[in-house]
């Protein structure tokens, strides 16, 4: 009983409140998804906004005379003249390990109904990059349980690997059987009592899917025994562009927390054209100027931040779908969604994937001094 | 009426005419109204527009709206004046307002920072807290 006392008091001790100066300001306009906020003279690039009745927004677009707040959430409960007000914090997501085996939303909530997520820790979604030199060199395998992979491209533990391909080639079966083969491993190593053995868990982000293509991929899961060391964070295709976007950036928070505490995360992007198809969205609507395709300008680097290395000892596969290449003569063999900057891929410069829709084209001609078929060219001619 | 970027320059260049040593000019705001809509020249109307605008904007910025429960005492009214003067220099319009809602404290709002002193506003951060 007195502890319980104690711990009232100590709780309303901690709760005192200072009156501090805040920011507030009204919303002018909202429409698909951002509002558009008058006032907020001291907001922050990708600084949380309240907006009220317990959405929150993030400010994307620091104008003249306005903000533009990217909503996350509910955005029909909002109206013209509402008052909102800047947190002063950046968007966090819970990690830990309470999220292993458990479906969230880019959020953190959870989606699964097995109750509140249980996390002590938030990460900030967006975080600059640890640099060249705290990184390690690659020198674990991660075994995708393929033996054509893991035979002749074997992929490594810190590295990312861009898988692409025309749809239903396989692009998310690889990544489903390396997460069970793994989860495999993980278990054969418990069993054993080795304590060498570093297990690897699974980060699975599904951005733009239908929602019965995700539970099918839980099924599997959970058939083969694999959720215990895999967390899913699912955005489908019902979720708003904002939500979709941010998911990528909430599945890498989640395995920078095992990599800050010396464990290896494996995160698969699944996949990144839809990602890049959100980012437009946002973009677009935010009136920054556009490029190829509507894309805007730095759909590179969003999609490059997303699966930086900002994890050291964590990996990240990304599954990116191409275009059948008929549709266009001029375009080059990878389309512009399909080429993340290859600066920090693996440094033994072995070839990732190569696109393989040279299908329509004839086919190509390797230099007779060619050492591996991984080396086909980049650039088909047209006949 | 929308307005497109070549308005909103224009009108941002008459706004600039407006202000004189970082204080809007009520006098010249009048005469640019009066002489735009005299003009009438084409696409006056969305200058105009925006123009408006851009001098709501900064009437709100130069507007210091005080609520308390209870009317306040005239020594807390001055010093309330000379500390926000203080902050946001001698242009700042304030207006004392009265809104039994906040149960006691001022609540002071300038633009876009607002000072909640107010038990209102306590209790809800305790709610939230908990």
């Amino acid at each position: 009983m007195a502890d319980l006392l104690q711990e009232i008091e100590a709780q309303i001790a901690a709760a005192k409140t200072t009156a501090g100066k805040q920011n507030v300001g009204t919303i002018r306009e909202i429409a698909d998804g951002v509002a558009k906020v008058e006032g907020l003279a001291d907001a922050m690039l990708n600084e949380m906004i309240d907006l009220g009745h317990g959405i929150t927004g993030l400010a994307l677009d620091l104008g003249e005379t306005e903000v533009g707040v990217i909503i996350l959430g509910d955005y029909t409960k909002l109206e013209e003249g509402d008052e909102v007000r800047a947190t002063g914090k950046l968007l966090q997501v819970p990690v830990g390990k309470g999220l292993l085996g458990r479906v969230v939303n880019t959020l953190g909530e959870p989606l699964d109904g097995k109750g509140p997520v249980r996390s002590d820790v938030a990460y900030p979604v967006e975080k600059i990059a640890p640099g060249i030199i705290r990184r390690r060199p690659v020198s674990q395998p991660v075994q995708t349980g393929i033996m054509a992979i893991d035979a002749m491209i074997p992929i490594g533990r810190g590295q990312r690997q861009l898988i692409i391909g025309d749809r239903s080639t396989g692009k998310t079966t690889i990544g489903i059987d390396t997460i069970i083969s793994q989860a495999r491993l993980n278990k054969a190593a418990e069993a054993a009592g080795d304590k060498e053995y570093r297990p690897l868990y699974c980060i699975y982000v599904a951005i733009g899917q239908k929602q019965s293509t995700i539970a099918r991929i839980i099924a599997t899961l959970e058939q083969a025994g694999a959720m215990p060391y895999t967390i899913i964070v699912a955005s489908p295709a019902s979720d708003s562009a904002t939500s979709q976007y941010l998911a990528p950036f909430a599945g890498t928070a989640m395995g920078e927390w095992f990599m800050d505490n010396g464990m290896d995360a494996l995160i698969i992007f699944d996949d990144l054209s839809k990602h890049a198809v959100a980012y437009r969205q946002v973009s677009l609507v935010l009136k920054r100027p556009s490029g190829r395709e509507a894309y805007p300008g730095d759909v590179f680097t969003s999609t490059a931040d997303c699966s930086n290395g900002r994890h050291a000892s964590e990996k990240s596969m990304a599954t990116v779908r191409s275009q059948l290449c008929r549709s266009s003569k001029l375009r080059p063999a990878t389309s512009p969604l399909t080429s993340p900057p290859t600066s920090s891929r693996s440094r033994t410069g072995r070839f990732s994937w190569k696109p393989t829709y040279f299908t329509k084209a004839p086919a190509p001609r390797f230099p007779s001094a060619s050492p591996s078929p991984a080396l086909a060219p980049r650039h088909s001619s047209r006949p | 009426m929308k307005t497109n970027k070549q308005a909103a320059r224009e009108a941002k260049q008459l706004f600039r005419l407006c202000v004189s040593n970082g204080l809007l000019d009520e006098g010249r705001v009048r005469q640019v109204a009066e002489g735009v809509i005299r003009l009438q020249y084409r696409g006056y109307l969305a200058v105009l527009s925006h123009f408006r605008r851009l001098v709501k904007l900064d009437r709100e910025r130069h507007t210091a709206e005080v609520e308390s429960a209870t009317p306040l005492p005239a020594d807390l009214r001055a010093s309330v004046q000379t500390g926000l003067e203080k902050l946001y220099g001698p242009g700042v319009d304030i207006q004392f307002a009265i809104r039994p809602s906040l149960i006691g404290g001022i609540r002071v709002k300038v633009g876009s920072d607002v000072y909640d002193g107010s038990v209102e506003s306590e209790l809800a951060a305790l709610e939230r807290s908990f």
